[in-house]
């Protein structure tokens, strides 16, 4: 960490907040010049929104950045760009359909550089291209390339406009491991030219790597800066790796009173056996009858992957039982038909149908429960959608509402009746309370604990630790794609060595 | 104030915006003409559009679920076609006429196996049966249409009574009827909505997308089938050159009538007034004498700006709606 002169950007207090949300509070900090910082937290943390407001796409709501000493509020992308900042997105934005070369050249009069020095340019973008990837060739057509190589292509253009800070938003997400590998080499070559890279990410191993700092946000807040070599000492010491700065992005662990179902241990519902894909490597479990099992991890670590394949939407080898048979449909009508249902994490993309009323939503995942003589009953449709507003409390106009207007702890109430009404005997909940404000939230708990009473066998992915030791009987610990550790919940629980496993640590 | 907002909410209705526009086309045409306002000239009009009205029922369905059909017009020929050669043949009109469908069920069916199993997109899908099913009707009688040996009593559907009222006014009853139940009471018609109002949800959800849009262009290809069989009878001789143009005359309708473009919402009975409206007013230039050509330029203006109007009011009934929820 040597070569440094002092601060290239400060933040003070810088606060943004959206009808309802405050999605930064009060952020201060410090991002040294030439230096990799990395800024971790989990979703919802306000990443995306403090590199929003450096970009110019969001207007701060109050506080101050200052860039080499001079107040910084750019209020569009090409301000910040002239001003020295510029970004490598999450979603890369070459043209599959043109060569290396036009690529390269593609929307270069937005740059300061202009027109004019066009052809000047294109020797420097040349030159820094062959040093980051020197098998790339100029004639070469970009669908060709690999998602690293595409990515490399962004780089040489970003470098090119010369300015000296780099904003790289989650870089690895599409990367293999080798990949990974090179993308580091090219940062560390752009840190000895002399450039800052402000890093996202979410993976912590990465910021070990890579980071010389590293930045913890987490609901909105700035929660600690500290220097990446400190921790890692500090780690060596220490045998559980890392767990500081998971308790830094995870927060404290209040917990409610955890209260046990009254699982059937004498009736499995379901039997997962060695199940592996691309993302999962032998992930086994047993969910019991009257059960709340969680799933828990960082972002990544397999558990969206875990409800995607379990619903049939992924494949993978292994086997599923339920109820003993082995289910072989592979697919999400096979999945509903052998008694699965899921409540999706995308609640706006993949739960609800928005411009329908909530009558309509609710029998849609098994409309014979309102089919009479074949025909739809108008008065089995109310029934069934009446029955279900008052057993989930939904609070609404009337029955007939469209279900875009609700909040969303209500669409999370209807998503759950439509699910429900399957009645198949295992729910799959992705982040059941994402999105839904604390009241609602936990008004879902308590239905989520009366199902489980009712003798449904309940999976609960989770990313929030406090939600998954309030609920749920049994935790399964996810890292890496791989089921490290089952503990039971009680009141003897660790909820440091939860996050030790978590993080990659020893069980 | 939030049951003020309910009971007013016709008024944001396309349907009966549709309505008012009926009413005063009626009033404009029978001050202005003076034969419009004569029960067999509302006759006439339905004739006029009965085939519009039959194929369009089960074309609202399938833009409910965001497909569309352009193959209905080439569809309606090559049948016209078909059936009125059968005939001359000496075959039954009854039997005929089966076989015609059957040949509107066999587009409907190549139409919906590329667009809901091989994923072409439907403008694509249905261009090319478009086209293929116009050649189709234009190689079946070598380009030339059928006019001798029309077996007596050909014309009788599309120009026939029953107890005074035509023929064509029942079919279009029947036909709006039936489909009227199936969007509203339907597993069809709700799958179709909800196919187009979020794909993914519908898939999370379990329904068979593909075999709801696939069975829609099959119901399109048959019913478009059987207005081919009614042309053929309205105009007695199967004529390969007839239905240009059909195709867009069904979405106007369609469209007109309140259902959405990219699916999610839509209205048979909206779908039968947009017909009316087009006919009227076709019906009542005509009398005025005004040329064709402006008639056109008239549809073309009246579709976007009710389309406009459409989104217009759609907005401010969500604006208006989300105030009261937050409220």
């Amino acid at each position: 960490m040597s070569g440094q002169e002092g601060t290239v950007i400060e933040v003070r207090g810088l606060t943004k907040s959206f009808p309802g949300v405050l999605a930064l509070n009060d952020v201060s900090f410090d991002i040294r010049r030439n230096t990799v910082h990395c800024i971790v937290g989990e979703n919802g943390a306000g990443k995306s929104t403090f590199i929003k407001i450096l970009t110019g796409a969001f207007e701060k709501t109050a506080g101050e950045v200052l860039m080499d000493g001079k107040s910084f509020g750019p209020r569009t992308v090409r301000e910040a760009m002239s001003r020295g900042i510029s970004v490598l997105y999450q979603e890369l934005n070459v043209v599959n359909d043109l060569t290396v070369e036009e690529n390269l050249t593609l929307g270069k009069e937005n740059h300061r550089a202009g027109f004019i020095r066009k052809s000047e340019d294109m020797g420097r973008v040349v030159e820094i291209l062959k040093g980051l990837d020197a098998s790339i060739r100029l004639n070469m057509s970009v669908g060709d390339l690999s998602v690293a190589q595409k990515q490399v292509i962004e780089i040489a253009k970003v470098v090119s406009t010369e300015s000296p800070v780099l904003i790289m938003d989650e870089p690895t997400a599409a990367l293999s491991e080798d990949e990974v590998r090179r993308l580091f080499a090219v940062i560390r070559k752009l840190k000895a030219d002399g450039m800052t890279i402000i890093y996202i990410s979410h993976k912590l191993a990465e910021v070990f790597e890579i980071g010389d700092y590293v930045t913890v946000f987490r609901d909105g807040q700035m929660v600690g800066t500290r220097a990446v070599g400190e921790i890692s000492r500090a780690c060596r010491d220490v045998p559980e790796a890392c767990l500081e700065l998971v308790k830094m992005m995870l927060g404290k662990v209040v917990v409610e009173s955890y209260i046990p179902s009254r699982t059937d241990r004498s009736r499995k519902l379901l039997e997962v056996r060695k199940i592996s894909n691309k993302k999962l490597h032998d992930v086994h479990f047993d969910l019991f009858k009257g059960e709340i099992l969680g799933f828990y991890g960082l972002v990544g670590a397999g558990k969206t992957e875990v409800a995607r394949a379990l619903y049939g939407l992924d494949e993978y080898q292994g086997e599923i039982l339920i109820n003993g048979k082995p289910a072989r449909a592979r697919s999400v009508r096979g999945a509903l038909a052998a008694g699965f249902s899921m409540v999706p994490e995308e609640r706006r993309a993949d739960g609800i149908f928005a411009a329908l009323s909530i009558r309509a939503n609710i029998p849609m995942m098994r409309m014979a429960s309102i089919l009479r003589g074949g025909l739809i009953s108008n008065i089995k449709e109310k029934r069934l959608a009446d029955q279900y507003i008052a057993k989930m409390s939904v609070a609404a106009r009337d029955r007939d509402q469209k279900v875009a207007f609700l909040s969303g702890g209500n669409q999370q109430k209807v998503v759950i009746s439509k699910c429900l009404n399957r009645e198949g005997d295992i729910l799959l909940m992705d982040e059941p309370t994402r999105g839904v404000d604390v009241g609602a939230k936990h008004e879902i708990h308590v239905i989520i604990r009366g199902l489980a009473n009712e003798g449904k066998g309940i999976i609960v992915f989770s990313s929030e630790l406090p939600e998954i030791l309030h609920l749920c009987d049994r935790i399964v610990l996810m890292h890496d794609g791989s089921v490290r550790e089952i503990v039971k919940n009680g009141e003897d629980v660790d909820s440091n060595h939860i996050m030790a496993v978590i993080a990659g640590g020893k069980v | 104030m939030r049951q003020k907002a309910h009971g007013l909410g016709f008024l944001r209705d396309q349907r009966f915006l549709l309505l008012i526009i009926l009413v005063v086309i009626n009033v404009l045409f029978g001050l202005t003409s003076r034969n419009f306002f004569e029960l067999s000239n509302y006759y006439n009009m339905l004739k006029q559009m009965a085939m519009i009205a039959i194929t369009g029922s089960a074309a609202t369905l399938l833009m409910m679920t965001g497909n569309f059909d352009l193959s209905t017009g080439s569809t309606v020929a090559c049948t016209a076609v078909l059936y009125t050669l059968m005939a001359t043949q000496g075959i039954p009109m009854a039997a005929a006429a089966a076989l015609a469908v059957l040949a509107g069920v066999l587009v409907g069916v190549v139409n919906g196996t590329f667009v809901a199993r091989v994923g072409i997109p439907p403008f694509i899908a249905t261009l090319g049966m478009m086209y293929i099913v116009r050649g189709l009707g234009l190689v079946a009688c070598n380009g030339r249409s059928i006019r001798e040996n029309i077996p007596p009593g050909f014309s009788s559907l599309a120009r026939g009574d029953f107890l005074g009222i035509p023929i064509p006014v029942y079919l279009i009853a029947l036909f709006v009827l039936v489909f009227w139940l199936l969007e509203r009471r339907s597993l069809l018609g709700k799958y179709a909505m909800a196919i187009g109002g979020n794909k993914n949800a519908a898939f999370f959800s379990g329904i068979n997308a593909g075999a709801v849009i696939f069975w829609i262009f099959v119901m399109v290809g048959a019913l478009a089938a059987f207005s081919g069989v009614m042309m053929a009878s309205r105009f007695g001789a199967g004529d390969p050159r007839s239905g240009n143009g059909f195709e867009f005359d069904v979405i106007v309708a369609i469209l007109l009538g309140g259902t959405s473009l990219s699916g999610g919402k839509g209205s048979v009975i909206g779908m039968l007034l947009g017909a009316m409206v087009v006919a009227m007013l076709g019906n009542g230039l005509d009398m005025l004498n005004v040329l064709t050509f402006w008639q056109s330029i008239l549809k073309g203006a009246i579709l976007v700006a009710a389309v406009i109007l459409n989104e217009k009011i759609l907005a401010t009934a969500r604006k208006r709606s989300a105030q009261a929820v937050t409220a």
